[in-house]
């Protein structure tokens, strides 16, 4: 983390909030007081005699975190900004937030030819799951990264060769560089796979892999499904992993010329393109301030 | 009279208008509807069938949760758009008098009920003005044993006084449950009168904190309450045993629902509720978890109303 006058350590924790799910699900109701209350407890003289908005405001606190306070909201949002948009390329590949792999909760991944998993540990992170994490990620993904600050390359270094390594700098010229490729791998886990699964997404895989589903009760279903996928040649399976994946849930509604700095709240509150520009609609309100 | 307290969402509805349609309740039960959402949907639904079925209830006028909460307006403005009085009015007390007054003026309400915690002191005007109002019939208080002057005062005011419990223990994780012998829940269906009520409340076989939506649970629980040869009433959680990830919920249910069934099968316990599960599981089907909660309701609502319509 990187701080410098004048904004306090806690001047920039109580920003921060404000790029949260709550105070956008607030916001989404018609309720700012969230941004209120910031702006009489800092920002009373930014407030100036032209019309500004809530929009206005937000990029405002964000311009200042992004320079001052590094915590996992604003990195995410950075590297979809800077690095993932960029490699989506593809309009039907998929990026998810926080996805469940086993006990792990993986922070960023998205599937076009291949399963990728972003893994970031800040400067406050620690990396006393990261062992546990990385053991469900190598039977899902074919690529895995750590996204780290510089100065902790020495630390992840040595962790596995065939993981990839991101750095960041908030200082650089770049952000974001590449340290270390990761190697591609696709002999994944139908275990694992199975417990990642939604129902129509497994019995998906059986219908095409199989050309038809057996006779099954929702009782039985998910067990009927499980061995027949477990059958499944492993990096066929992964194909037909990473095609329901990029199949589930809406498209992905960010952009990186436009209010870019939501993206990792749409990407994490799930938000397709109507209820972007929605909230965008709704944050464009004139502040009512006297 | 029996005054179960349920959030107006959809499967709690439905449990109430199937049982309104089945007339299981209507002499005996009164539900206190605390209405969630900004939208009538769902309220409309019940009002059609409690409107043909002789079936009122109290809806919150002043929701503590959900969507619109606060002493407004909005579901005072929806029920004056109701043709019969299928929906008596209840408002939440928190030092609001002078608002719930208000209400009652220009809306001209009659039969309105209060909901009350029990830390109200009965020198204070803004409550006693309040209540005793023609136009406010009754009062549900929150564990009202630990307000002695307040039960007596509005029990020397010859109205309604039920008093609200809060059985339910929730565990932190569903399958904590798993754990749980079966154990009593309540006993109040049996003294509420000895004890100078006209009612008694709860909240079902639900917490009586209000959680928006959830996430896909590692552990499913069917809870179902029944009479004990004392008349008490006790509860027991069927909980799944394959808890280690949130796959396959609907093998957990089926674990679950197994669990329950083998149960009231060799207990001789059934109700048009009981009947309900037994036939998901004899046909293998899984319902999805909102109609594992409303079986779950229906039951418990069931389990009280054949009780006082017995006794």
């Amino acid at each position: 983390m990187n701080l410098r006058e004048p904004y306090s350590l806690n001047q920039l924790r109580d920003y921060s909030s404000l790029f949260s799910r709550s105070s956008v699900l607030e916001w989404m109701k018609g309720d700012f007081s969230s941004i209120y209350y910031k702006i009489e407890r800092y920002d009373k003289r930014w407030f100036s005699n032209k019309k500004k908005c809530y929009l206005d405001y937000l990029k405002h606190v964000y311009g200042i975190l992004e320079g001052h306070y590094q915590n996992e909201y604003i990195l995410k949002n950075s590297f979809l900004n800077e690095w993932l948009i960029t490699e989506l390329g593809e309009s039907d590949s998929k990026l998810f937030s926080e996805f469940r792999v086993g006990n792990a909760v993986a922070d960023l991944t998205m599937f076009n030819g291949l399963s990728k998993v972003f893994e970031i540990k800040t400067e406050l992170d620690s990396d006393k799951r990261l062992n546990t994490q990385l053991a469900y990620y190598r039977r899902v993904f074919n690529q895995i990264y750590l996204i780290i600050p510089i100065s902790k390359i020495k630390l992840y270094d040595s962790y596995d060769s065939n993981i990839g390594i991101i750095t960041f700098d908030n200082e650089g010229k770049q952000k974001f560089e590449l340290y270390r490729k990761a190697t591609t791998q696709s002999e994944v886990d139908s275990k694992t796979i199975m417990g990642i699964l939604h129902t129509e997404e497994y019995k998906a895989i059986v219908q095409d892999c199989y050309g038809y589903l057996p006779k099954m009760t929702s009782f039985d279903q998910y067990n009927i499904c499980k061995q027949l996928i477990e059958k499944i040649p492993r990096d066929e399976l992964n194909n037909y992993f990473i095609q329901q994946m990029k199949k589930r849930g809406s498209l992905n509604s960010m952009s990186n010329r436009y209010y870019k700095e939501f993206n990792q709240l749409s990407l994490a509150l799930k938000m397709n393109k109507q209820n972007r520009q929605l909230l965008i609609d709704r944050l464009k309100t004139p502040l009512n301030i006297e | 009279m029996y005054y179960p307290l349920l959030r107006a969402r959809q499967f709690e509805l439905i449990a109430l208008r199937e049982l309104a349609i089945q007339e299981a309740i209507q002499d005996v039960v009164i539900p206190i509807l605390e209405p969630v959402k900004e939208t009538h949907s769902n309220l409309n639904l019940a009002y059609d069938v409690f409107n043909q079925r002789g079936q009122s209830a109290i809806l919150i006028m002043n929701p503590g949760i959900g969507e619109i909460t606060g002493d407004g307006t909005h579901y005072l403005e929806y029920i004056a758009t109701l043709e019969n009085r299928v929906y008596q009015p209840g408002f939440r007390y928190r030092q609001n008098g002078d608002y719930i007054r208000q209400c009652i003026q220009d809306f001209n309400l009659q039969n309105c009920m209060l909901i009350c915690q029990n830390d109200i002191n009965t020198g204070n005007p803004d409550f006693t003005g309040l209540a005793e109002m023609d136009e406010v019939i009754g009062f549900i208080v929150e564990d009202p044993g630990r307000n002695r002057s307040l039960s007596r005062y509005l029990s020397d005011l010859e109205k309604i006084f039920v008093r609200l419990d809060d059985p339910f223990e929730r565990q932190l994780r569903n399958s904590d449950f798993l754990l749980i012998a079966e154990h009593q829940f309540s006993e109040e269906h049996l003294y509420f009168e000895d004890e100078n009520f006209t009612g008694f409340s709860d909240y079902t076989v639900l917490p009586s904190e209000y959680i928006e939506g959830g996430s896909t649970p590692r552990a499913v629980v069917i809870h179902l309450t029944y009479l004990n040869g004392q008349n008490q009433i006790w509860i027991r959680h069927f909980t799944s045993t394959t808890n280690d990830s949130i796959a396959n919920v609907q093998g957990k249910f089926a674990e679950a629902a197994e669990k329950a069934v083998n149960y009231c099968r060799q207990n001789g316990l059934n109700n048009s509720a009981i009947e309900e599960l037994m036939n998901h599981f004899d046909e293998q089907h899984y319902p999805g978890l909102g109609t594992v909660k409303k079986i779950s309701i229906k039951n418990h609502i069931l389990i009280v109303a054949d009780y006082l319509r017995n006794r």
